[in-house]
């Protein structure tokens, strides 16, 4: 993820999504919905933070694990005519989170 | 805002880009947060803050997205007087602007309208060597904090004074 957040988003895009996750980290959880979460459609428990930034749209996907307050980041994502970038993100994301949910230590908190 | 968010956030700044990037998100992504956060406070729909500040609901509706990115200030102006609170729009040092948003859980958004708010503007503007505000005329009622339950007109009559008048559609 700190990659993708390095080299794929643009300083604006980083900004942006600086300023929605500030925003989700002092809301509860039922106030994360609508503009900017949901939960991916046929992947169970996998989220996706959407954001556009210069007409990109953004899609990091990530699950609540390994507790229930805890938001993990999965993989980083964006949309091109209706297809994730990379293609295979929603099935990546779908591994790692069964990965971290068998072993906690493969998540690690990120400070934003 | 933990000590290590703000020296990561404090790195960031050091950036003069990502410095103008935050600065418009600062506008653009949390302008909106407020707006949900506002209208939620009253328990308003789209619908009703759109019909309060003459916006169709849809016009609402993007507001509260940083996505639609065009708020200007004729449009922040018009939500003002619909919640009945001030806009302040003003520059600031970085210092400033990364304390506003210490907070931004949507209590810490929330903002009072003026008739809730007036209990403050009367401790701002009562004068400390004078004391409390001068009886109002017979036919006035005199703010008290129950008053605002069923009066909405808060009026400066003609001798300075700050009253308010009977106004049986304060359910509005």
């Amino acid at each position: 993820m700190d990659d993708w957040y390095e080299n794929e988003l643009t300083i604006k895009a980083q900004a942006r999504l600086d300023k929605i996750l500030e925003h989700f980290r002092d809301s509860p959880l039922t106030a994360w919905g609508s503009n900017y979460f949901k939960q991916l459609e046929g992947y169970e428990g996998i989220y996706e933070v959407r954001f556009t930034v210069n007409n990109i749209v953004h899609r990091p996907l990530g699950c609540f694990a390994p507790f229930q307050n805890d938001f993990t980041f999965l993989i980083g994502a964006r949309e091109q005519g209706d297809r994730f970038i990379p293609k295979t993100a929603p099935d990546t994301a779908q591994k790692r989170r069964d990965i971290i949910l068998k072993d906690f230590s493969r998540a690690y908190e990120c400070i934003f | 805002m933990s000590v290590s968010s703000k020296e990561k956030l404090l790195k960031k700044l050091a950036k003069k880009a990502y410095r103008d990037a935050y600065s418009e998100e600062s506008v653009k992504t949390s302008l909106p947060f407020q707006i949900k956060a506002m209208r939620e406070q009253r328990d308003w729909s789209q619908a009703i803050l759109g019909k309060k500040s003459d916006m169709k609901q849809n016009a609402v509706s993007r507001l509260e997205s940083a996505e639609y990115g065009n708020l200007s200030i004729n449009t922040l102006l018009r939500l003002a007087n619909a919640f009945d609170c001030g806009l302040l729009v003003k520059f600031v040092p970085f210092s400033r602007l990364v304390g506003e948003f210490e907070d931004v859980s949507p209590k810490a958004l929330e903002v009072e309208s003026f008739i809730d708010d007036y209990g403050s503007l009367k401790f701002w503007a009562t004068d400390s060597k004078n004391g409390e505000l001068k009886d109002a005329p017979d036919n006035h009622q005199e703010y008290s904090d129950n008053a605002f339950y069923y009066s909405k007109d808060l009026i400066v009559d003609q001798y300075d004074r700050y009253i308010v008048q009977d106004s049986p559609d304060y359910a509005n």
